[in-house]
């Protein structure tokens, strides 16, 4: 859970990017890391197969505007989408802040979109977490390929609870800060609230 | 060799056995009251049963060869240990004390004080005894059944950079289902709308989702310009799942009569059982408005931010 440093006046987060295999999560953190300045981020870690498969996680630490006088940093993280490696996905979401769940929205991956968000809400539940206290934004990547479900299905399919959700097209770096930034600021506003109620 | 088994084990045996052999010499001169002293059968019998209950404990799901083999061991040890204090008695004694020794070591005390340190001196070699195989477990994960799981599964085994991982995360595919400790997130339910009529589709579509061998030449001349009317409320409740699918007996109903006729069914071709998954993109894009209609919003407390005036990242341009 996110950590903070009152002396240090320094608040850390963990982000999490969710999703089925080959949907563009480390495309995501590729571009955020290209995108941000060399003294705002750390190295990005990756672990990948020759054939660009996420083989344990991603990971890029990364350093917001200050809000209220505190240093905000996040620590993006992803998670190998295929199925075979659960274990990993759940290691990953241990302490999770906020999760940005990333869909293929080609319409032959719905069915392993709608997989990983149940896969996601029970990984979840095996840290007694719940996407009821998480922040989570949803995110149609992909958006640019030819055969693309439309928003309103994925949206029926994946969002009914209609959190924030954007299009996005990764690999151009169309929707990834949009997404990145209603995490974040979810998942900060979400610990003012609990800051507040006296429960972190 | 197992794991559990290591220099150190070997070394507390030794030790265990040596201490076991001089607690036996000692106790062989202890006199007892003559009341107390068990007949031959009774001894074996106590020894055995402790023996049995101890394997049990140790390996609850031991086979049954292995825990008569697990008593058999601890006999051994025992007797070795007995015999070693007897050796021990018959060193101080002389060589003519030999038979006294040993049935001095023989009496009940004795007897049961090397069985409490058979116990101790085996106990590292308990990883040895065989176990019967776990069962599966009755309670399988939905996502790990699924044909995406198989597909994918499929797809890692031909990725040689995969296997090597797949060895490191073994525990994965064995993983048992996570048991929920808190609330669990619970998706609004998903209106019904109730929608009268149905959707048209190309039959070459439906055709090329059936069987191979079911489909003759004739029947694809025919499929060109065709459509099969698939009725709306068969298809709004699956949507949700992201999958459409119907058995082959179902899509036969909905086929043109002609083209059913001309269909042929292999022997081995369930009618029921067998389904065919039709595709999505044929049709969503069908629905009338409304049918994927979603509840009144309701974003959790989290959700209420205005995202707007919210995190900066300093980006480059």
């Amino acid at each position: 859970m996110a950590s903070i440093n009152y002396a240090l006046k320094e608040i850390s987060c963990k982000i999490v990017y969710y999703g089925p295999g080959m949907c563009g999560k480390t495309t995501n953190l590729q571009y955020i890391h290209q995108r941000t300045l060399a003294d705002k981020r750390g190295n990005m870690v990756s672990l990948a197969t020759p054939g660009e498969r996420t083989l344990f996680f991603d990971f890029l630490p990364l350093e917001a505007s200050q809000i209220h006088g505190f240093r905000t940093k996040f620590q993006l993280y992803t998670v190998p989408g295929q199925v075979m490696y659960n274990s990993t996905r759940k290691l990953v979401l241990r302490g999770v802040d906020g999760i940005i769940f990333v869909c293929d929205s080609q319409w032959e991956k719905m069915r392993e979109n709608l997989e990983s968000f149940r896969n996601l809400i029970d990984n979840l539940a095996s840290y007694s977490y719940s996407l009821e206290t998480i922040p989570y934004v949803v995110q149609y990547n992909k958006r640019d390929l030819p055969n693309i479900a439309p928003v309103e299905y994925t949206q029926y399919l994946i969002n009914p609870r209609q959190v924030p959700s954007f299009e996005s097209i990764a690999i151009h770096g169309d929707g990834v800060f949009e997404s990145l930034n209603a995490a974040c600021t979810m998942v900060l506003a979400h610990l003012s609230q609990k800051q507040k109620a006296g429960v972190a | 060799m197992r794991r559990e088994f290591t220099a150190i084990s070997a070394f507390s045996m030794l030790i265990a056995f040596m201490a076991g052999a001089v607690l036996c010499m000692q106790i062989a001169h202890v006199r007892m009251p003559p009341e107390w002293n068990l007949s031959a059968p009774v001894l074996w019998t106590l020894e055995a049963a402790i023996f049995g209950t101890v394997v049990y404990a140790w390996r609850p799901a031991v086979t049954i060869v292995g825990w008569l083999l697990g008593i058999a061991g601890l006999l051994v040890v025992r007797l070795g240990l007995t015999a070693g204090a007897a050796a021990g008695l018959t060193a101080m004694h002389g060589t003519e004390s030999t038979l006294l020794a040993t049935q001095e070591t023989a009496t009940a005390v004795p007897r049961l004080c090397a069985v409490v340190f058979s116990a101790m001196i085996c106990y590292p070699l308990r990883s040895f005894l065989p176990e019967r195989p776990a069962r599966k477990p009755a309670d399988r994960r939905r996502f790990a059944e699924s044909a995406a799981v198989k597909s994918a599964t499929a797809a890692g085994a031909a990725d040689r950079g995969l296997l090597i991982v797949t060895v490191k995360d073994r525990g994965a595919t064995a993983e048992q289902t996570p048991k929920p400790r808190s609330e669990a997130y619970e998706a609004p339910p998903l209106p019904t709308p109730e929608v009268e009529g149905s959707i048209e589709l190309p039959l070459s579509a439906v055709l090329a989702e059936l069987p191979r061998e079911t489909v003759t030449e004739k029947v694809r001349a025919m499929s060109a310009s065709q459509t099969v009317s698939i009725p709306l409320e068969a298809i709004i409740p699956q949507l949700r799942e992201a999958r459409v699918t119907f058995s082959i007996a179902q899509i036969m109903e909905w086929l043109p009569s002609r083209v059913r006729k001309a269909l042929v069914q292999p022997t081995d071709l369930s009618l029921d059982d067998d389904s065919v998954e039709l595709l999505l993109e044929l049709i969503v894009p069908q629905l009338p408005p409304g049918s994927l209609a979603l509840p009144s919003p309701s974003p959790p407390p989290w959700a209420d931010v205005d995202l707007s005036e919210g995190v900066v990242f300093a980006t480059t341009t």
